[in-house]
């Protein structure tokens, strides 16, 4: 910015006053709004991480399902729960997911949601694909850290320990003492959405259309089976031209701190890693190095005892049964689903 | 598929938390910095100045270091070389331009060319694949090799003296604001004031700290927020019509906004430090050519692609012909400079090619086009440049750039238009900056008037900043190239 240059000693002081106070002078208001806005405090919690979401719980807890699945999109479009309960005989499913493949949430919805719950299922499974389980770092920024944050109540040692450092180290400390000093930041939920039902109900004005019209048309234009295959966020680190070690060590990620919550509790966990998109020619994407993780990682389940279904090479997951990517397409669901049931075998309820 | 190499430059590897300027370690890296500089003669500040620059970048990746060092003590020792060996200036200009461009020919080109190699020899049938190194790209290599080329060049013109002292060139070459991302400063200008005294001049703090906080708000409200917009935008499918414009009118946002903002926290964090680095923007999108656009984008890099490469060619010098290839091969070269994928070499051309018919309309004096005029056309094509440059995929871009369809329901339309309607406020700041400088270059605005609106101007960006800030924040968009 241009400004000329004129300033005398005080102005200075005066500037750095206004710019360190003046941002705080809300923050008495804010506070009683706080205290008196338990809605407000649910939403973003005093710490300014996201607030802890039971959901998963109580509905396991509600539902009381004999068999859950654990995983991202991989699991949500392969599995329905109808789908499920038909195929076996009347078993009764849930579904714990959110889009991205982070081995982090895996770990605390198994931990903190299917563990703790008081229904216990009979049986647990964990879908993933290839290489995710030692890519820790994969998908744990912005939106996936909040998901994250979602599912671990207090600062879990694993997730300190495995992606530690700014995250859960002093930086996050010294950020939510900033926040706690300028509570300004609570207004952001208000901000955002005072922002988008401005701009929403004008271009829906433009068009004689309700902004709720508007908002499902948002939404169904960015839904998933719109987008395009390859740029998910985990695309570029999951390419199969890059050696990923497997790696058991209790740093490296998720991954071992799984098998001591099985063994802890003595939990009826299976590993699934599912199958790929075809290439054109039928093959399916993988090579050496995939294979050798992939060899390595059924050892170490097998050593400690978990079972381990390998989908990769199902011949019968043709590529007209893919919708976007990896993802199976919604008519093809309910197949997979009782394929997949009929290969675990499961007994009816 | 071509042989993947692994080893300790690769993608695989781990590597510690870089350190960007809108985290809270590179605050508090520099306020420890800038507590000890002031307390330190120059030779210390200097000394100073090369640890905290060298750990700067040394948190990206150590080795990182290895590339720098070469960089800095070959061109270091070409520059006092060239005074001392005149007669074997120019193959020591050769080794700097050999050594400079290999360095990025190999981190930065060589997957690039040995893919293309690789595909022009399967078409004929040959499988003598050259191996992808999968080398991650050292942050700012482009930016440190391309300054302290322009150094020796320099010295070798013997425009200006080559630097006798090692520790003064290294504060030239990693002075940490502007290593990962420029601008791209000049021996004449940054490398004096690294050899004069400087001293702190504690009544430009509301100017210097305004400059900060306005280039923190552009990067993590407007940036950040029409990023989103753009990603989302740019990962559909099939969008229309009207959702690509919004999604390329969020980049043309996000772009300038993210790259200004990182200019001005690197200049506010020099001016702290007692240094005043170049203006590397000056309102891009109230250009009236093409030519002016460039005058305005990233003035930096293209006044070194004039002075080094576009003036040695021949530069205007020469017939209209000629000077038009000239223009070509500079914007093909400075396509090729921001990213090894054929999408930038084509955004070079095309702005090549633009000033070419802006060179060839001036030089027939043709009819002036009047400002209400150019300036809107001015920023179409640059929102065009920009959607070549957004999209690596030639054929998503063939497919959807000429897609209209007349049968898209009035809901879908209106969700596309709310997008835009969200870029159109996200960029408010940024035009009424430009209103504002446009009046104070005009009108004389009593000095007491300019320190209000200052402070109000920079507590209402705070207040902006922990009100509207984006919740995905990332590098800066120039940290790739």
């Amino acid at each position: 910015m241009i400004f000329p240059s004129h300033v005398s000693k005080w102005q200075p002081l005066v500037y750095l006053a206004c710019v360190i106070l003046l941002p705080a002078v809300d923050r008495a208001q804010i506070t009683r709004r706080k205290a008196a806005d338990a809605q407000a405090l649910s939403a973003r919690s005093g710490t300014g991480r996201a607030a802890i979401s039971s959901a998963p719980r109580d509905a396991i807890n509600q539902n009381r399902p004999d068999d859950v699945f654990i995983g991202d999109s991989m699991v949500a479009s392969r599995i329905t729960t109808a789908a499920w309960t038909e195929a076996t005989g009347g078993r009764k499913a849930e579904i714990v997911w959110e889009p991205g493949a982070t081995s982090a949430r895996w770990y605390l919805y198994l931990k903190n949601h299917v563990l703790a719950a008081d229904a216990k299922p009979k049986q647990i499974y964990l879908f993933f694909r290839d290489r995710f389980w030692s890519l820790p770092e994969l998908t744990v920024e912005g939106s996936a850290w909040a998901a994250i944050e979602r599912a671990m109540p207090d600062d879990d040692p694993v997730i300190r320990r495995v992606l530690g450092g700014p995250r859960m180290g002093d930086a996050t400390r010294l950020t939510h003492a900033l926040e706690s000093l300028y509570p300004l930041q609570y207004r952001r939920e208000a901000a955002e959405k005072a922002f988008t039902d401005a701009t929403l109900g004008w271009a829906a004005a433009q068009h004689r259309v309700k902004r709720s019209a508007a908002r499902t048309a948002l939404n169904d234009v960015f839904s998933f089976e719109n987008m395009r295959p390859g740029l998910h966020m985990e695309s570029a680190l999951d390419s199969l031209d890059l050696p990923v070690p497997f790696d058991p060590s209790p740093d490296a990620g998720f991954l071992p701190a799984v098998v001591d919550l099985i063994a802890q509790h003595h939990a009826p966990v299976t590993f699934v890693r599912v199958e790929r998109r075809p290439r054109a020619d039928g093959s399916r994407p993988g090579n050496e190095n995939l294979r050798a993780y992939i060899r390595e990682l059924s050892t170490y389940l097998e050593k400690h005892g978990i079972p381990f279904i390998d989908l990769a090479d199902d011949a019968g997951v043709t590529i007209e049964k893919y919708g976007e990517g990896d993802h199976i397409a919604k008519e093809w669901r309910t197949w997979w689903t009782g394929r997949f049931a009929a290969r675990v075998g499961v007994a009816p309820r | 598929m071509a042989d993947v190499v692994d080893g300790p430059f690769c993608r695989t590897r781990g590597s510690r938390s870089a350190m960007i300027f809108h985290s809270l370690a590179y605050l508090g890296f520099f306020l420890a910095v800038w507590s000890a500089y002031w307390c330190l003669p120059r030779r210390g500040q200097g000394a100073l100045l090369i640890g905290a620059s060298l750990y700067f970048y040394g948190c990206v990746h150590l080795w990182f270091l290895i590339p720098f060092a070469i960089t800095m003590l070959v061109d270091f020792s070409v520059g006092v070389g060239i005074e001392k060996m005149p007669r074997r200036k120019r193959l020591l200009l050769g080794v700097s331009v050999v050594s400079n461009l290999s360095l990025l020919g190999f981190f930065k080109y060589w997957d690039f060319f040995a893919g293309n190699f690789n595909a022009v020899l399967a078409t004929v049938g040959l499988d003598l694949p050259l191996p992808l190194l999968q080398v991650i790209l050292p942050v700012g290599i482009s930016f440190y090799t391309f300054q302290s080329l322009g150094y020796v060049i320099d010295v070798y013109r013997g425009d200006l003296p080559a630097c006798r002292r090692l520790d003064d060139f290294t504060v030239f070459v990693s002075f940490f604001p502007q290593l990962v991302a420029g601008p791209i400063d000049r021996h004449g200008r940054l490398l004096k004031q690294v050899q004069a005294t400087r001293h702190f001049d504690f009544s430009a703090v509301p100017s210097i700290l305004t400059l900060g906080i306005w280039g923190y708000f552009k990067k993590l409200v407007i940036a950040d927020n029409a990023g989103l917009i753009a990603d989302k935008v740019f990962a559909h499918a099939a969008p229309t019509p009207l959702l690509l414009l919004a999604g390329v009118l969020a980049f043309t946002v996000q772009i300038f906004a993210d790259f200004s903002a990182y200019t001005d926290i690197a200049r506010a964090s020099a001016r702290l430090l007692g240094f005043d680095l170049i203006q590397n923007f000056n309102h891009p999108w109230l250009s009236k050519s093409p030519s002016d656009f460039w005058r305005r984008w990233h003035i930096s890099l293209s006044s070194w692609f004039r002075d080094y490469v576009y003036i040695p060619l021949g530069g205007s010098r020469a017939g209209l012909a000629r000077q038009v290839f000239n223009i070509l091969i500079t914007f093909f070269i400075s396509g090729l400079w921001h990213g090894a994928a054929w999408n930038f070499i084509l955004w070079g051309l095309y702005w090549g090619a633009l000033i070419a018919i802006e060179r060839i309309w001036n030089a027939r004096q043709m009819p002036g086009i009047p400002s209400l005029v150019s300036i809107p056309l001015t920023f179409a094509l640059s929102v065009f440049g920009w959607l070549l440059f957004r999209e690596h995929d030639l054929s998503y871009l063939a497919s959807h750039v000429t897609r209209f369809s007349s049968a898209i329901p009035a809901a879908e339309h209106a969700a596309a238009l709310h997008l835009i309607a969200q870029i159109s406020l996200y960029s408010l700041p940024i035009w009424a900056h430009g209103a504002w400088d446009a009046i104070a270059k005009r009108i004389a605005i009593p000095a007491v008037l300019v320190f209000c609106l200052q402070s109000a101007v920079s507590v209402v960006l705070v207040g902006g900043i922990m009100i509207l800030r984006s919740e995905r924040t990332g590098d800066f968009i120039y940290f790739q190239f």
